[in-house]
């Protein structure tokens, strides 16, 4: 008796090529989707850090970058330094105080020959999972600037940008 | 083999073809579940984020581009020092001698702009509904360096809260 072969091998063939490059193409396809939802989730952190710092800048501000009280309003923590001012950048450039003499040793990074005045600021928004580091970096009469960092739960820096205000005014 | 044997073997590979083609099916929906159900997150995550900060940023844009001595003001929906229940942020301009007063505020389950001459005693309804929302808090705070900043608190119409804090960087004038 003659008897028709069976064409199901055949079919199986093709259903598992077909699973094979379905395979390839799905997980492609997963490794976008967890990268797509990881960008937008560093997207969201950085957007709420960066509304964060521009708290601590308003405040820096509007206080004329008083440390202390914004500190106090915003539950933070200040330490002290001293300024980088004009005149103390004269001293570190000044010829007498090249690297490796005697002098240099002493002139601390931040400035010296100012007073010792509170110049970083810390605030921890533990609610938004990021820490606003500033720091005064130059001072001069009518203005100081600033830098300031927003850390993330695990140290790593996710947004940064500088700033400055105004000391004084007058009426115009 | 009997007749029936080959035909058994035959029925028994066109199942074994047809499931295989079934969780292939199965595996394809899921996959195409996950990435709609990916798309879907990530679309409301940016929107939520919009919405949330877009009343604080429009109105704390407003407070910049209005940043001139004297023009800016938080308080009642008439006249700032006269509370009234609509808590309102008056922006004043000075045009061609007259000074004209844009109220920016929450009424009714909406962020109203009105721009109106100082002091008119119109309705808040008379104003551009500009975006819905649950509401919108504006406090005044004055430093002791002449510096004022406005803290503006909204609450979307989703209920989701953000704020914002804006210095009036025009009220001590300028360094010398």
């Amino acid at each position: 008796m003659n008897y028709e072969r069976s064409k199901a091998p055949l079919a199986l063939m093709e259903q598992i090529i077909m699973i094979l490059v379905f395979a390839l193409a799905a997980a492609i396809c997963l490794q976008a989707y967890v990268y797509a939802d990881k960008m937008s989730k560093d997207g969201q952190l950085r957007e709420r850090a960066s509304a964060r710092a521009r708290e601590v800048i308003e405040y820096c501000k509007a206080t004329e970058g008083d440390l202390p009280f914004v500190s106090g309003r915003l539950s933070g923590e200040y330490g002290f330094g001293t300024e980088r001012t004009p005149e103390s950048r004269e001293m570190q450039e000044a010829p007498d105080t090249e690297p490796g003499s005697e002098d240099a040793g002493d002139v601390p990074d931040t400035g010296a020959g100012g007073d010792t005045v509170p110049i970083w600021l810390t605030v921890d928004y533990p609610e938004d999972g990021v820490k606003v580091v500033l720091q005064v970096t130059d001072a001069d009469r009518v203005c100081r600037k600033a830098d300031v960092q927003v850390y993330d739960e695990g140290g790593e820096v996710i947004f940064s940008t500088r700033t400055a205000w105004q000391i004084g005014g007058r009426e115009r | 083999m009997d007749m029936r044997g080959k035909l058994q073997k035959h029925n028994i590979e066109g199942v074994f073809v047809l499931l295989l083609f079934a969780v292939f099916a199965v595996t394809v929906v899921a996959v195409l579940a996950l990435g709609a159900n990916s798309y879907r997150n990530l679309v409301e995550r940016d929107n939520e984020s919009y919405n949330k900060r877009i009343i604080t940023s429009y109105v704390a844009a407003k407070i910049q581009n209005h940043d001139v001595q004297g023009a800016v003001r938080v308080g009642g929906f008439v006249r700032p020092e006269e509370e009234d229940g609509v808590p309102t942020l008056h922006l004043y301009q000075d045009i061609d001698g007259q000074i004209f007063d844009m109220r920016i505020y929450y009424y009714q389950g909406y962020i109203y702009e009105l721009f109106t001459t100082e002091s008119n005693s119109i309705k808040p309804d008379a104003g551009n509904p500009i975006m819905e929302a649950t509401s919108l808090a504006l406090q005044e705070e004055r430093f002791a360096q002449g510096k004022t900043l406005i803290h503006i608190h909204a609450v979307d119409a989703n209920g989701l809260e953000d704020s914002a804090e804006v210095t009036v960087r025009s009220e001590s004038g300028v360094a010398s």
